[in-house]
């Protein structure tokens, strides 16, 4: 049968060629489109390491002056601390915390330079937070090497975010000693690997333990709500509620913010969702622009055929067979075109022409990077969904080839 | 004749209904997502007002300070702070003139005195220049100039929907509204700005010296030149501002990212890398061309079966003695016709697709409204036409040509 099918469209080779260059190009690009899809899809299901439900950030700003409370005698960071246990005492908080460059999905970021047992500098993403956070953020503690004992801040105390299960900046956690720049730190414990957002990779992370203040004047404060408190009005009612109570000069409550919404913003100035957003159109398009070229080549074949058909079904071929061949013919042009496709594919990636170019490719897409599962993946990918388009396409003019009369058309030939 | 053509064309594509409709289908796909890409370009990077000076305008958002000593390498980014603003890049001279903006999104309760209202709103900080840049619609009043600027007056601009908001009405020039609980006299009013203008957008406007602590902010400055052939010179200005301050400050490198023209700055989002300019228009380019590419290959094949079925008819024309050259252009007026109504639709389609997809393409969120100059521009109907003639072109050039090398006995013989 398949050989039959090759014949056929061997002797169709002028017409088949139009076919099968455009199936070759939609067939390269959505390749590329599908590995992108796919390590994305992969990325995101990884868990995060991090809870942000029911999660706020809240804002506070300070003014030089203005009529709020004033409590004269006190500094400013017992100010910030009185601010703090008045969030902490309302009754939907569960837990408040502070810190520098640490909130997830935060725009900023911090790295500082470290000498981890005897390995030179190295700069590891850091964040300063008050013990709290691990809490606020459901970041487990997964080796604990005094923090729970200590129950609060030591100085220069520190815990490390693991970059998978068993190593910390490539070094196994059973053998890591100590970590130091100008201070030398006390290692607390390790906790679990986290990202920087879904489509990251996972990194080693420095939490610093620290008091509120200690950490100057662009600290951010972050709360968790009870869930039975949480509704889409909260942040509302909250700055409704709260204002009075937190306006103590010179801070003032400006808003609180979920973290998804934050997730949103950091989403979107990252260009992840654009990236996506643009594969899939891309995808769309191409994938009508294959099932509008089909569907026209098949109508076109089945009006130059009628001969053909009618003397098959004249000689014994059943309706059912003729709209098989149709298909499996067009299944056959999708192979070959997907086959010079894959080639296409992997000599454009050795090339590294689109790095050049910066398409929303997943970072440290090269030829070398390539595995043999990711490359069948992808393969299977794009050929499942052009076969299925490709079906869908050549149904239509299946079915008018099959209600060919043989007698009206053997008559008129 | 070209009528003759015409009504040909219509009954053709009458006739055979199927390959007509994927034809139009076809080209109305892929003028459309072509459109959608002009358009977008073209909404974010021409003149349009507010923004009328985007053309000679440059950007300079980030800079990157780093440690000369090799053993602690200490590096820091971000945005531009006011004090590096103030110092160093706020007196260049070949500029018409500059100005330094921060916004930030909710950052401003305002409330009225004696009322209980209050209200949570965007706050742009800047300064006089600023109204020399961006050119504002004021419906009353007037801005703050650099003199109110230089002394840290507390004087405001606000749009119409937060003057209806506050005082329900927009004559609010001269009214007290306290921000963040300070009062700030208003100075004028202006017509609301379409979130579209990342620039320009925003509730409330006043003097960044006006609030507390501003030394420590930062923002982006805004380079306006006297025009485009500055843009070398000004580039060569701030790099020489990097070797003022690392002079004056050994002990670190300085480098400012751009300043960038309105185009390249989209990328610049990264406050550590700079914007490698090469490689937007690339893939513009590469996306135009797949646009262009797949649409034409799909059309070809028909336009090549539609030729293939008359070649009779135009074999006996060539006999009675008509030229290469006519029957190419009938062959190519007709292929225009399925092109330009699959054009028009796309065209439809476009802005269609831009209206309800805005909050991604044009990166704003769904209450904001998108100037129709954008829509109803000369440009667009130019790119739109140009487009169905390129297409044509592809899809329908090559079979015309082949077309024409016939034999007319030959093509006389296929019946």
């Amino acid at each position: 049968m398949i050989k039959h099918i090759l014949t056929i469209i061997w002797n169709e080779k002028r017409m088949n060629s139009w076919i099968v260059i455009e199936l070759t190009l939609i067939f390269t690009i959505l390749w590329f489109c599908s590995d992108y899809l796919l390590t994305m899809g992969k990325k995101y299901s990884e868990p995060r390491g991090f809870d942000i439900s029911h999660t706020y950030n809240v804002k506070l700003d300070t003014l030089s002056s203005g009529k709020n409370q004033q409590i004269k005698g006190m500094t400013k960071d017992e100010i910030f601390a009185l601010i703090l246990k008045r969030i902490k005492a309302n009754p939907s908080v569960e837990n408040v915390c502070v810190s520098v460059s640490a909130t997830p999905y935060t725009g900023s970021f911090m790295s500082i330079g470290y000498k981890v047992d005897s390995v030179a500098d190295k700069s590891i993403w850091t964040k300063r937070v008050t013990p709290e956070f691990f809490d606020v953020f459901r970041i487990r503690l997964e080796k604990d090497k005094g923090f729970t004992q200590m129950k609060g801040t030591i100085t220069n105390g520190v815990l490390l975010g693991k970059e998978n299960e068993e190593t910390f900046l490539d070094i196994p956690i059973d053998k890591i000693d100590s970590i130091s720049n100008n201070n030398k730190y006390k290692i607390l414990g390790f906790v679990n690997p986290v990202k920087r957002s879904e489509y990251n990779d996972y990194s080693s992370i420095v939490y610093q333990l620290q008091k509120a203040e200690e950490m100057g004047d662009y600290k951010d404060v972050s709360i968790r709500v009870k869930p039975e408190a949480d509704n889409p009005d909260f942040a509302e009612k909250f700055v409704k509620e709260m204002r009075e109570q937190l306006n103590i000069s010179p801070y003032f409550l400006v808003k609180i913010t979920s973290l998804d919404k934050s997730r949103e913003n950091y989403m979107g100035w990252m260009g992840f969702s654009n990236g996506l957003k643009s594969t899939f159109s891309v995808t769309s398009f191409l994938l009508i622009n294959i099932f509008l070229g089909i569907i026209g080549t098949f109508w076109l074949r089945t009006q130059s055929r009628r001969g053909e058909i009618a003397l098959r079904m004249a000689l014994g071929s059943s309706k059912k067979k003729v709209r098989q061949t149709y298909i499996l013919e067009a299944i056959v042009l999708l192979f070959i075109a997907s086959i010079l496709g894959v080639i296409l594919s992997v000599n454009i990636l050795a090339t590294g022409a689109l790095n050049n170019i910066g398409l929303p490719m997943v970072e440290g897409d090269s030829l070398k990077d390539l595995s043999l599962i990711q490359l069948l993946t992808d393969y299977l990918l794009t050929f499942g969904m052009l076969t299925v388009v490709t079906v869908l396409a050549v149904w239509y003019p299946s079915q008018k080839a099959s209600r060919v009369h043989p007698a009206v058309v053997l008559r008129e030939e | 004749m070209f009528k003759i053509y015409f009504k040909q064309t219509l009954a053709m594509l009458k006739q055979n209904r199927l390959i007509s409709t994927v034809s139009i289908l076809g080209t109305a796909l892929a003028i459309m997502m072509i459109m959608v890409i002009i358009m977008v370009q073209h909404i974010n990077e021409m003149d349009m007002a507010p923004e009328v000076n985007r053309s000679r305008t440059l950007y300079l958002k980030n800079y990157q300070q780093k440690s000369r000593d090799t053993l602690n390498r200490e590096w820091t980014s971000g945005d531009l702070p006011y004090e590096l603003y103030k110092q160093y890049l706020s007196e260049i001279k070949v500029p018409e003139t500059v100005s330094l903006i921060t916004r930030e999104q909710e950052n401003a309760i305002l409330t009225i005195e004696g009322t209980n209202n209050s209200y949570t709103c965007s706050q742009t900080k800047t300064d006089g220049n600023y109204w020399k840049i961006i050119s504002f619609d004021f419906i009353e009043g007037k801005p703050f100039d650099q003199a109110d600027y230089q002394s840290g007056l507390k004087k405001a601009v606000i749009t119409e929907k937060i003057a209806k908001k506050l005082f329900g009405t927009s004559a609010a020039t001269g009214k007290t509204v306290n921000v963040n609980y300070v009062p700030y006299t208003i100075t004028g009013v202006v017509k609301d700005v379409s979130p579209v203008f990342t620039f320009s957008q925003g509730d409330l406007f006043v003097p960044l010296t006006s609030v507390y602590g501003y030394k420590n902010s930062w923002g982006v400055m805004l380079i306006l030149a006297k025009s485009k052939a500055d843009f070398q010179a000004i580039k060569q200005e701030v790099r020489a501002t990097e070797r003022r301050y690392e002079a004056n400050n050994p002990k670190y490198t300085l480098n400012f990212w751009g300043p960038y023209d309105h185009r390249t700055q989209k990328d610049n989002i990264d406050s550590g890398t700079a914007v490698d300019e090469s490689k937007a228009p690339k893939r513009i380019l590469l996306i135009l061309v797949i646009l262009f590419l797949v649409p034409a290959i799909n059309l070809s094949s028909f336009s090549m079966s539609q030729i293939k079925k008359r070649s009779e008819e135009i074999g006996i024309r060539k006999a009675f003695g008509a030229k290469k050259y006519t029957i190419l252009i009938q062959v190519l007026y007709e292929n225009l016709i399925t092109s330009l109504i699959g054009g028009f639709i796309g065209l439809l389609l476009s802005y269609g697709a831009i209206i309800w997809l805005r909050e991604w393409l044009l990166d704003f969120p769904d209450e904001g409204s998108i100037p129709a100059g954008a829509f109803i521009s000369p440009v667009v109907f130019l790119f739109v036409f140009l487009s169905c003639i390129v297409l044509n072109l592809l899809s329908a050039g090559i079979p015309a040509l082949r077309t024409l090398r016939m034999n007319i006995v030959e093509s006389l013989k296929r019946k």
